[in-house]
């Protein structure tokens, strides 16, 4: 699998697609706190509130692109035929989901350090009071957008190894954006149903549309939220192998 | 004799087709394999087969002695390169760059060996040039140097002449029997282009139907094929008696028939003939193409 990694890394970390990627992150972090100014009428608490409101958001829609950064580079692996040199010489069908794995999770790692670093350099670059955030609170709903971005990435995987397209990155954000909205809907609509705030555990849009959606909020059990959504990743994973180990590949 | 790929009875059944039904092959070592057959007939199936790329649904294979179900298999593969209908390469590097990075697929420690390849697929002047404005002859060569990254043993191409100028397939032509001559590349070339790979192959497996139907050396073919005159004759007793004095090749193929590998003085043999009681019923020259013997055996009627 190092030889996987070591050959495919650097590839990736290349890559124009993912450099568009990190620019399309930081375009929507500095634009959630720009519009956010604006819009706050130079009112410091409206300014932090609405701007921790936006953050939130846009990291809800960006794992779209770093899964579809990963659905596209692996599409062109098969429709290059890079694929069939990977077997050829001998890297099984387990290393090869391996590797992707994990240099998926990379760039997606690299994304959000990006996307964080963007949004708190222009929070600080608008000259505001960082001084009333709860770093705990901040830190645990960052990592939580983590997770969540993380089994994002593994649902892009599966999405790859049923259908090995570019298209698939278009039904990937199609399926996001079409599940997205009813989840928030049912959530805010529906806050007192235990399976409704089951369900929402799985999925971010769900969780905090049904609280304080924001990024500054304390939600109701974290740690649990963040089991359900790794766990919903892994789920994602093994199916994505078990279709990739069934697959004739051309 | 020593086989790198062996097959038995490999099936391949997708939902409602039979790719392959029960293929055998035996490629022996040091060989250059022509697997002729008809498009359809299951030789890209098999290739993939090979390859990892699939799965067989029957039968099995071995790769050097390992086989299919053994873990081992990939360490056998390692030693594999193949260029599977297409070459896969990146367009947007170049042949050096391609190479480098099936290197560190490969994990080889340096790449000390890649001018070498360039050099002997003819493209060591290619320099920045992207693979994307390269020839199609040119891809084709990149995708064989490709296949060799790693001093390989066996070379599977799929039908490596497909589309390919007249200049081109001589070049990959050449480079093919280089490799097999200098580097004692154990080569099987799928393709149903016969008249090309009457020149470079020195075994032949026949498939059609996903089996197949005869294996045999290029001597076996090329006496297959050798012109030969075909007679009719009331003993053929007599006449393999006759053409031992005359000195002769000849086999006897049935009670009445033989073909003679020779042009005798037909004059001559009605008179031998004569004085030993047998008549001369026919004769008539035959001189088998390849083509025609592939159709012989595959019989050309079901051609699509």
């Amino acid at each position: 699998m190092n030889k996987l990694i070591s050959a495919d890394l650097p590839r990736v970390l290349k890559s124009r697609m993912l450099l568009i990627v990190l620019i399309l992150t930081v375009a929507m972090a500095v634009g959630s706190v720009l519009s956010a100014f604006v819009e706050s009428n130079q009112s410091e608490t409206v300014f932090l509130t609405s701007s921790c409101n936006l953050i939130l958001f846009t990291g809800m829609m960006l794992p779209v692109f770093t899964g579809g950064l990963s659905a596209m580079i692996i599409a062109g692996e098969f429709s290059s035929g890079i694929i069939r040199n990977k077997f050829v010489m001998g890297h099984s069908r387990k290393n090869i989901l391996c590797a992707w794995t994990l240099i998926y999770s990379f760039t997606t790692l690299i994304t959000f350090i990006v996307y964080v670093a963007a949004f708190f350099i222009t929070l600080g670059v608008t000259g505001v009071d960082l001084s009333s955030f709860d770093g705990c609170v901040i830190a645990t709903n960052l990592l939580l957008v983590f997770c969540f971005w993380l089994k994002f990435q593994m649902f892009s995987l599966l999405m790859i190894c049923i259908y090995p397209d570019a298209k698939t990155a278009v039904i990937i954000y199609l399926l996001n954006n079409c599940t997205m909205v009813p989840i928030i809907l049912a959530s805010m609509s529906d806050t007192q149903s235990t399976a409704m705030k089951v369900l929402s555990r799985f999925f971010i849009h769900g969780y905090t549309a049904a609280e304080g959606f924001s990024l500054a909020y304390e939600y109701d059990k974290p740690w649990l939220t963040a089991v359900c959504a790794i766990g919903l990743g892994v789920v994602y994973w093994l199916l994505a192998r078990y279709y990739f180990e069934k697959k004739d590949l051309k | 004799m020593e086989y790198v790929l062996r097959t038995d009875s490999v099936c391949k059944q997708y939902k409602n087709f039979k790719a392959l039904s029960g293929l055998s092959m035996n490629v022996p070592k040091g060989a250059i394999y022509g697997f002729v057959g008809r498009n359809g007939a299951g030789k890209t199936t098999l290739i993939r087969i090979i390859c990892g790329l699939q799965m067989p649904t029957g039968g099995s294979f071995e790769i050097f002695g390992v086989k299919n179900d053994d873990p081992d298999i990939t360490k056998s593969r390692s030693r594999m390169g193949a260029v599977v209908e297409s070459p896969s390469l990146f367009p947007e590097m170049t042949a050096e760059e391609n190479l480098k990075y099936q290197y560190r697929l490969l994990g080889m420690p340096d790449y000390k060996g890649i001018p070498e390849l360039l050099e002997l697929v003819g493209l060591k002047n290619t320099g920045k040039k992207k693979v994307k404005d390269f020839s199609l002859g040119m891809r084709q060569r990149l995708g064989i140097a490709i296949a060799l990254c790693g001093d390989q043993d066996l070379l599977m191409l799929d039908e490596p002449i497909n589309g390919l100028d007249p200049q081109g397939i001589i070049e990959v032509r050449e480079l093919i029997l280089r490799l097999n001559r200098e580097k004692n590349i154990t080569i099987v070339i799928s393709s149903h282009i016969l008249d090309e790979l009457a020149k470079l192959a020195t075994h032949y497996g026949f498939i059609d139907g996903g089996r197949i139907v005869r294996e045999m050396s290029a001597e076996e073919l090329e006496d297959a094929c050798r012109k030969s005159l075909r007679v009719n004759v009331t003993d053929t007793a007599a006449l393999s008696g006759v053409l031992d004095d005359m000195g002769m090749e000849y086999t006897i193929t049935d009670d009445n028939n033989a073909e003679i590998y020779a042009r005798p003085n037909i004059s001559e043999l009605v008179f031998a003939l004569k004085d030993k009681g047998c008549q001369l019923v026919s004769c008539s020259e035959r001189e088998e193409t390849l083509e025609g013997f592939f159709i012989s055996l595959v019989g050309g009627e079901k051609h699509e």
